[in-house]
């Protein structure tokens, strides 16, 4: 397996009048090709601008430092046009909230005739939209938006015409969601985001979105971010645990689930697998502030764990085989647990 | 068909303002046809309204009534002329503006709030006084000088809907800016792009009517600023001759509120919160 993505000491902040936001601190990552990846954290911990900042969206905030080398190539320093030409043909995103991602003032088809064109003639305007829709026929473009649309299970409702002609608003959210992977497909990229693919939706059409997802993961590089584990675990093969804008604990999936290292992910974990008539656990404590680190690691304030040293130093990455986890509990290898 | 209905039984008083433009309009296409008379032709000064000259004659005996109907043509065109100009103008400044955000959007707003403090009025009686009396001229006044409310309307909805999840995964998608402004943005400023416009020529109108009554229009051509500027002017109004100024005023009144109702149906579609507003 070749290396797709690596991102190394990644840290992206955002100038506000109150300070500096540091919303990523110093992330290394890789995803190899072919491989699925599920990045999970709760709410405010950096998932959202980390994926932002591989396709360079992370306006307002800024990149202080680090690299993004994709496929070889470094898109930190890119130029915004060199950056247009890899969003949605190198890499593809899934928005997460299907009911404000397709433009209500556009049927389903022609936005999908819009990813084709984009992909064919780039995002320019007088190139795409002038010569665009000369560069091959409406049949050949919609046989291909036929094609993907059967590949999610929406091919039947194209051929009864009840799909490509209806405006955003007459669909359903698991409709619309397929609509926008559809969407990130017609791209042809080499790695799909897919941000919460299923947060948004009910039971019956998250079963579907899954199902979609999972079909996908085999044959494509896929980095889905998601709080949802039923999610993460059925479509992952490793798996990354953010807190505080750092990636705290990587690992294969099913080692991270079974067997997860850090105290953070333990907890994490442990909030959803609830049964009937278990206390609700939590995490005790608030979210942290991305403005005010306490000193040390950034989860001993709420860590049930917390030694005297957890509040003195930053705990280094410590690596394993296949995994990585960063706390004080793995320091020297004399406190294994 | 029942689309249709459903258009026209929509909103009673914009129904009233299409019908009342679309006379004008008729009036307007037609004149040469319908005048009774050629309203340049020189005859008995003066007359009192009859069968023959419904509306009587002016100082120099031409028919008031064709000068009416000839004059809806210069006022529709300066009205429509004016108001394409300023709101393409407008809209291009608004959409730059609040899409590219940054310093460009402090240096055209800066420019647009200038334009806007300054009385618009004055201001067009100085250009025009410049540039000559003509037609043209009076549209490219206008046109050039009625943008910047439109530029801020739109910089504001702009600013919303650069933002909004659509633009945002488009651009995901790979799109450019000028793509996303003309794919995304403008379509969904374009409700608030045709009420603004109908508004515009409304203004248009008054303007033109306004500086052609302070003799800055062609003195040749029949409109109905003009049409006041001579009764005013030849004693229509000290001796009382009110079928000389009465029906050009009301000409212009009833295309003013006309455009006016019609640009609130318009807004009123595309905003349904308004709806109850506007009726109460």
């Amino acid at each position: 397996m070749s290396e797709l993505l690596r991102v190394a000491n990644l840290s992206v902040v955002f100038d506000t009048p109150a300070g500096l936001v540091h919303a990523n601190r110093g992330i290394n990552l890789t995803v190899n090709e072919k491989e699925t990846l599920g990045i999970m954290g709760e709410s405010g911990c950096g998932k959202t601008v980390l994926f932002l900042s591989l396709l360079r969206l992370q306006q307002p905030g800024r990149i202080a430092s680090g690299s993004i080398a994709f496929d070889g190539r470094q898109l930190t320093g890119l130029t915004a046009s060199e950056m247009q030409q890899v969003r949605g043909r190198q890499i593809a995103l899934v928005p997460q909230d299907h009911s404000t991602a397709l433009d209500p003032a556009f049927t389903v088809g022609q936005q999908l005739d819009e990813a084709l064109m984009i992909r064919e003639n780039g995002g320019g305007l007088w190139k795409t939209s002038l010569m665009g829709c000369r560069a091959r026929d409406r049949s050949a473009r919609l046989d291909e938006i036929r094609a993907v649309l059967s590949e999610l299970a929406l091919g039947e409702l194209v051929d009864t015409g009840r799909l490509l002609a209806r405006y955003p608003h007459q669909l359903s959210g698991g409709i619309r969601q397929r609509v926008l992977i559809a969407m990130a497909l017609l791209g042809h990229p080499r790695m799909l985001i897919a941000d919460e693919p299923t947060t948004a939706l009910d039971r019956a059409s998250r079963a579907q979105t899954l199902a979609v997802l999972n079909a996908l993961c085999r044959r494509m590089t896929m980095l889905i971010i998601s709080h949802d584990l039923e999610a993460i675990r059925t479509t992952c093969d490793r798996v990354a645990v953010m807190y505080g804008g750092r990636i705290i604990e990587t690992g294969p999936m099913l080692s991270v689930f079974n067997k997860p290292r850090h105290p953070y992910t333990r907890l994490f974990l442990s909030c959803q697998k609830l049964s009937r008539g278990d206390d609700l656990p939590e995490i005790i404590g608030d979210v942290l502030n991305l403005m005010d680190f306490p000193p040390g690691c950034s989860f001993h304030p709420r860590c049930p764990q917390a030694m005297p040293v957890c509040s003195l130093v930053e705990p280094a990455e410590v690596h394993f085989d296949d995994a990585m986890v960063a706390c004080h509990l793995y320091g020297s290898g004399e406190n294994t647990c | 068909m029942s689309r249709l209905r459903h258009i026209l039984t929509n909103n009673k008083a914009r129904n009233a303002g299409v019908a009342i433009l679309l006379l004008f309009a008729l009036c307007a296409t037609l004149a040469p046809w319908i005048a009774p008379h050629d309203p340049w032709e020189f005859g008995p000064a003066f007359l009192h309204p009859s069968t023959t000259n419904l509306l009587g004659t002016n100082d120099v005996g031409q028919d008031i009534f064709s000068e009416l109907l000839y004059g809806t043509r210069n006022s529709l065109l300066v009205g429509f002329a004016a108001a394409f100009i300023a709101v393409s103008l407008g809209t291009v400044v608004g959409l730059v503006a609040g899409f590219r955000k940054g310093v460009l959007d402090d240096l055209l707003m800066g420019v647009t709030d200038v334009f806007l403090v300054v009385p618009m009025l004055p201001l067009a009686i100085l250009v025009s006084v410049y540039l000559g009396p003509s037609i043209w001229n009076l549209i490219l006044v206008v046109g050039l000088l009625w943008w910047p409310s439109t530029a801020r309307v739109i910089r504001s909805q702009v600013l919303s809907i650069r933002e909004s999840g659509y633009v945002e995964s488009a651009r995901a998608l790979g799109a450019g800016d000028l793509w996303l402004m003309w794919r995304h943005v403008l379509p969904n400023v374009l409700p608030l792009l045709m009420a603004k416009f109908v508004l515009t020529v409304a203004m248009a109108m008054l303007m033109d009517a306004s500086l052609s009554f302070l003799g800055l229009g062609d003195p040749i051509a029949k409109s109905w600023g003009m049409m006041l500027r001579y009764a005013f002017m030849r004693g229509g109004f000290v001796g009382g001759m009110w079928w000389w100024y009465v029906p050009p005023g009301l000409a212009i009144g009833l295309c003013i509120l006309s455009l006016t109702l019609i640009s609130f149906g318009i807004e009123e579609k595309s905003d349904p919160r308004l709806k109850r507003v506007l009726e109460r």
